[in-house]
């Protein structure tokens, strides 16, 4: 299985890296916890990345997943899309983040704890 | 509103494993009868309150096991949410996983005939 790592500071580049080539190659899957302000990165699956922190005592409705892609610059290299972000019952009913303050605050902990889009070197 | 919208986390965790994930089931079975098109609506309905069960379970459960293969499965039912028309065959197959997920609601996968 993928790996995956829970971070609560600043991933250094040369530890992103290889979360961003394995799998995917171009992007790492993450999956943000809102309320405690950590990110899983890395694994095939959000919903493994999820688990992790469900396990590590998140709240599931505090989780939101996504793609970060480096090299694309900070409007491009975020994007709010995961299965786990079917959520009916809190009104968001598609893979994308429809609220625009969850997206906000998403993208202030991706810039804070993994990057704000900048070329891995 | 949906019938389980009253549901607490403390009311679904009086339940055992076996009758919550059977309770999910009931669920995905009463969705086999809605595949037609002009029940299409019927059957995301009834993906919503899927999600909701499974995710009291996921948030009952200490098993981390379980919980790891119920985010997974959410996922197929992620999938079968977003389409524009029923699955009909991904739809049981995701309910036959389901039942195999605790050996006494496994004991509804012949019963069922699924």
């Amino acid at each position: 299985m993928a790996r995956i790592v829970v971070v609560s500071k600043r991933i250094a580049s040369a530890a992103l890296a290889p979360l961003v080539r394995e799998p995917f190659g171009d992007m790492v899957k993450f999956v943000v916890d809102l309320d405690r302000r950590i990110v899983a990165l890395g694994g095939q699956l959000h919903s493994d990345a999820e688990a992790v922190l469900i396990d590590e005592g998140s709240r599931q409705d505090a989780l939101w997943g996504g793609n970060y892609l480096p090299g694309l610059g900070p409007t491009e290299c975020i994007q709010y899309t995961s299965l786990i972000n079917i959520r009916p019952a809190r009104g968001n009913r598609t893979m994308s983040v429809e609220d625009a303050s969850i997206r906000e605050r998403i993208r202030d902990l991706i810039f804070a704890l993994v990057g704000e889009g900048e070329p891995i070197e | 509103m949906s019938q389980h919208a009253e549901l607490s986390i403390d009311r679904w965790k009086q339940f055992g494993v076996d009758q919550q994930i059977l309770m999910i089931a009931n669920e995905m079975h009463r969705g086999l009868s809605a595949m037609r098109p002009e029940r299409f609506p019927s059957l995301k309905l009834g993906y919503e309150r899927v999600f909701s069960l499974v995710d009291l379970t996921v948030e009952a459960q200490s098993n981390r096991g379980l919980r790891r293969e119920l985010l997974r499965w959410r996922d197929v039912i992620a999938e079968l949410y977003l389409r524009e028309d029923s699955d009909r065959a991904t739809h049981a197959l995701a309910l036959r996983v389901l039942l195999q997920m605790t050996p006494e609601a496994a004991k509804q996968v012949t019963l069922l005939g699924l």
